[in-house]
């Protein structure tokens, strides 16, 4: 089982190796080139400047080059500079990092408890009325679009009701309270997003287990039926489930970006977007690289956690 | 003369995935195994489950390599791909139509893979086919799902038959119909046998079948041949313990009883780890030390024309 | 030599009118199949629809502005006056066709990959798998909207196509068949597996067949169901991509209309005409609904376990 493991993370480093070649190479294929953006509209830049400049950053090495370069920067914790605001790449992507994984964490403690609740209701009466209305719910959140959901919800809850805030974020050492209702529709639009996957896993999952010998064993011992559906049926559901969550981290962050973006959260997400549009690179490449490890990490997890629990699965 | 088929000292050996506790471990199969099939001859190989007949069945039809040996058709090695006048009919006959294929396509498929045939021609000779092995030409333009499995056993054997074959290897084509259909198709065998001069390697579990239809028998336990004699000498006058203990509870005809536990008492060892000596001392009434030592070769026993792997090949029961 | 054994001769075409039958008793699969039908006529006939009604779909006319529904623009008018439901129509082609389209395209490969992968095994398939995982543990929007962001010219395009109208509907096309092509790849390869050790497949071997030859005549045909269904569920997911990335602008880009772009100012709009911010996104939530109903009806019709 360790080998399993090491092999697993070893396979899961080369891949992040190799991902950062292929992002480096996209990153570099957008529009203009670093010194570009960064001389724009500077009337006094002659094409001598240009050059010297090139020469100085290094741009007009090969790529293979600069990739090596920049990698043995990266692993030392230097991404380099963010050519819209001037100042290194993690000052400013830490702070959005751990904007989005409050926005990912609350998100799940909702969507979590709210999926199993939904899932397992369901799947206590297939077909029944109970279950008809899961389906349609979780069928409609995988069938919007997230961006589109943000919408609604901003028309809804802060347009019309005029409940919460349409987006932005609160005045730094505001009250906790209203800190809390910039994050409500947010984490709203991304549990509502994530829900309707993780429902119907749950409900799969549960449909199976109940149907399972054990559980009409435990059934036909007399014990009340909210015990077997939870003692029983939910604890042996959840391994599947566990796994789907720890991959559904790829998506959830996907989610985020968005989110944010609608919101004006200064989130990763929101991070990225703009750097890509203010071809900032240094900032869309860590950032890019970040969500990579964060998902590759969270299937990793996924599968290890299967290795422990399903000795079968090590033999491959 | 060169014999139609010959197979020399072929093994197969199956590494299994290598283990987190040790080292791979390796399945022998087939170990060492030699016979001959002469044209239009009827080899039967019989064995015990997992004795390794359908490798062997595999190899003699190129679908294998094997690990070391030889196989030669008419003078000349098998090789896995390209036209090999070899035909197969398998056991099972729902895995052996593919359900997206009309019956017509699925006979004729020989013709189509070999080429050199017209659509119109392939499609003549597929109805003529079916209607030699019983089934009504219009049967061409139907799908395999609307057959029964006896139907389909018989469409089996109209491809197997289309691309004019000299040999066949039928690997158990009996053995997954019910009984009142098996003989039907045994029936069927028998009169193609008969008027043409096919070889056939039959591999069967089926004694009681296997003295209706065979020239010879060859007897396989573990992946090693102990006993190969023709028909008459095999049933009357069996020189290997091994096959005396097969015999001893023959089935007739039709009932298609398997072999497991059949005269030879106790479990069949792990192909993993077979034993020393001869591989059948475990459950071998008549071993003695000798047998756990030394590994009994394939040898003409005294006076008959049968070969046995016995270090007591023909002294009495 | 024998006699014919009894048959009962049914029609050659059971197996499809048997599918049918289930398929048309899911009435849910039934209502979206018309729906859909429906919406990709009305969406064809987009330019006979504003004729008819006698609107100019890309005038611009400052002076109706957010005007209400009326007979001449049935869903009223956007902020610079031009006919809503035109839009939408015009819009729905893009998103259908995308959908369609990156459908096909990352199909294609991803059936390539997972066939060719299923039916070599080994180390081939050791490796192809790894790649699968890779792409599929990519963030897959951030990585839409780089994509969506490259430079064609730097990729040597030829720059008279990059000026063509129609490079920003075939990138998207090819930029989300990049992305998304990994699921059916996966299901590709699972159902290869199990058909290449078929008897089926070994009678063709023994005859000779090449490994083309098994793949085109016995593999594909017999993984074309899970493939079906794993098709339409990713021509959803590509409409929701679509919509994202034409929201955000890497997509589509104006003037011409598609749902997602149709989108991009109604953000500004919410207050004012908080329609314009509804329609283009009812439309997605319906198509898409739609089409996993349909792939729903399809797994249903082809398993004949569901007749019981
Ligand atoms: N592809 C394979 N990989 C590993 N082991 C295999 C493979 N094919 C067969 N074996 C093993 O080789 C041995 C012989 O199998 P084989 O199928 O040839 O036996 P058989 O005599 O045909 O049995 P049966 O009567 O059940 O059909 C068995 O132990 C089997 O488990
Ligand atoms: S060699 Fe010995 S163990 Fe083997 S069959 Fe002969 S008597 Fe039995
Ligand atoms: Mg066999």
């Amino acid at each position: 089982m360790i080998r399993y493991s090491l092999r697993r993370s070893l396979q899961a480093a080369l891949v992040i190796f190799v991902m950062s070649f292929v992002l480096y190479n996209l990153i570099g294929l957008m529009p203009g080139d670093p010194i570009d953006v960064m001389l724009e509209g500077n009337p006094s830049v002659t094409p001598e400047l240009m050059a010297q400049m090139r020469a100085l950053y290094g741009v007009d090495q090969p790529l293979v080059v600069r990739y090596w370069r920049w990698l043995l920067a990266a692993l030392t914790g230097d991404f380099g500079y963010s050519n819209t605001y001037f100042r290194p790449v993690l000052e400013i992507l830490v702070p959005a990092i751990l904007q989005t994984l409050k926005l990912m964490v609350l998100t799940l403690m909702v969507s979590i408890p709210v999926s199993l609740l939904l899932g397992s209701v369901a799947a206590r009466r297939p077909n029944g009325w109970v279950d008809n209305i899961v389906s349609v719910l979780a069928l409609t959140s995988i069938s919007s679009p997230i961006f589109w959901l943000a919408l609604v919800f901003i028309i809804v809850f802060a347009v019309k009701l005029q409940w919460l805030p349409a987006g932005g974020s609160s005045m730094a050492g505001a009250p906790l309270m209203e800190q809390l209702t910039y994050l409500v529709l947010p984490v709203l639009t991304l549990a509502s997003f994530t829900s309707g996957q993780l429902i119907r896993y749950v409900r799969a999952s549960m449909i199976e287990t109940l149907n399972a010998d054990f559980i009409r064993t435990a059934r036909a011992k007399g014990l009340a039926e909210h015990t077997v559906v939870l003692r029983h049926g939910l604890r042996n559901a959840m391994l599947p489930v566990v796994t789907v969550i720890a991959l559904s981290f790829g998506s959830l962050m996907s989610g985020a970006l968005v989110v944010e973006t609608m919101y004006g959260m200064l989130g990763m997400g929101k991070a990225v977007y703009d750097a890509i549009v203010n071809k900032d690179f240094n900032v869309a490449l860590a950032g890019l690289l970040f969500a990579t490890v964060v998902t590759l990490a969270s299937s990793l997890l996924a599968d290890l956690a299967y290795g422990w629990l399903d000795p079968r699965v090590r033999l491959e | 003369m060169t014999p139609l088929l010959d197979v020399r000292d072929v093994s197969v050996r199956f590494p299994l995935g290598g283990s987190w506790f040790g080292a791979k471990q390796i399945l022998r199969a087939v170990e060492g195994v030699s016979f001959q099939i002469a044209a239009g001859e009827t080899l039967a190989l019989v064995g015990e489950s997992g004795s390794g007949k359908t490798t062997l069945g595999h190899v003699v039809s190129g679908l294998r390599s094997p690990t070391s040996g030889s196989v030669e058709f008419r003078g000349e090695a098998i090789t896995r791909s390209g036209e090999k006048p070899i035909q197969l009919v398998f056991q099972d006959p729902f895995s052996a139509l593919d359900p997206r294929m009309l019956v017509g396509d699925i006979v004729a498929e020989p013709l189509r893979i070999r080429g050199g045939v017209s659509t119109a021609e392939r499609r003549d000779r597929a109805s003529r086919i079916l209607t030699q092995v019983g089934l009504p030409a219009e049967s061409i333009s139907r799908y395999p799902h609307q057959f029964s499995g006896g139907q389909r056993q018989r469409i089996a054997i109209a491809r197997a038959l289309i691309s004019d074959p000299q040999l066949i290897v039928a690997d158990e084509p009996l053995s997954a119909l019910d009984v009142s259909v098996q003989s039907q198709v045994l029936n069927l065998i028998k009169d193609i046998q008969e008027s043409q001069q096919i070889a056939y390697l039959f591999i069967s579990h089926d004694l009681g079948v296997v003295n209706h239809l065979a020239d010879r028998v060859a007897v396989l336990y573990l992946g090693r041949l102990m006993e190969i004699a023709t028909r008459q000498d095999l049933f009357e006058r069996p020189s290997h313990p091994y096959t005396r203990a097969l015999l001893t509870s023959l089935p007739r005809v039709g009932r298609g009883r398997r072999l497991p536990g059949q005269g030879a008492h106790g479990e069949i060892p792990s192909p993993l780890s077979p034993p020393s000596g001869c591989v059948f001392h475990t459950r071998c009434p008549r071993a003695e030390k000798l047998c756990t030592e030394q590994v009994p070769e394939l040898l003409p026993v005294e006076g008959r024309t049968q070969l046995a792997a016995c270090h007591f090949r023909g002294s009495g029961p | 030599m024998t006699v014919a054994t009894n048959l009962t001769l049914e029609a050659p075409q059971s197996i499809w009118n048997a599918r049918w039958n289930r398929f048309r008793r899911h009435r849910l699969a039934m209502t979206a199949t018309i729906f859909l039908i429906l919406l990709a006529i009305a969406c064809a006939a987009a330019d006979l629809i504003a004729n008819a009604l006698g609107v100019d779909p890309s005038a611009v006319d400052l002076f109706e502005r957010f005007s209400p529904p009326s007979s001449k623009h049935l869903l009223g008018t956007d902020e610079i006056g031009r006919d809503v439901l035109v839009r939408l129509l015009h819009g729905g082609r893009i998103s259908l066709m995308v959908g369609l389209l990156a459908t096909a395209l990352g199909g294609a490969f991803g059936v390539l990959i997972g066939v060719v992968s299923g039916f070599l095994e080994g180390r081939t398939d050791a490796f192809l798998m790894r790649f699968t995982d890779c792409v599929l543990s990519l963030p897959i929007i951030p990585l839409l909207i780089v994509l969506g962001a490259v430079d064609l010219s730097k990729l040597g395009l030829p720059q008279a196509w990059l000026n063509s109208p129609s490079v920003s509907f075939w990138r998207i096309v090819v930029v989300i068949a990049l992305v998304d092509w990994t699921a059916i790849a996966r299901i590709s390869r699972a159902a290869t597996l199990s058909v290449k050790h078929r008897d089926f497949v070994q009678a063709a071997r023994a005859s000779g067949a090449t490994r083309l030859y098994n793949i085109t005549a016995h593999i594909l045909p017999n993984i074309a169901t899970p493939l079906i269904v794993a098709g339409a569920l990713t021509v959803g997911r590509v409409i929701l991509f679509e919509s994202t990335l034409s929201f955000l602008g890497f997509g589509v880009v104006p003037p011409t209309p598609t749902w997602g772009n149709m989108l991009t100012n109604a953000q500004e709009l919410v207050t004012s005409a908080p329609a314009l911010a509804i329609y283009p996104g009812v439309l997605i939530l319906l198509t898409v609904v739609a089409v996993n109903l349909v792939g729903d009806g399809v797994r249903v019709a082809f398993d004949p376990r569901s007749d019981s």
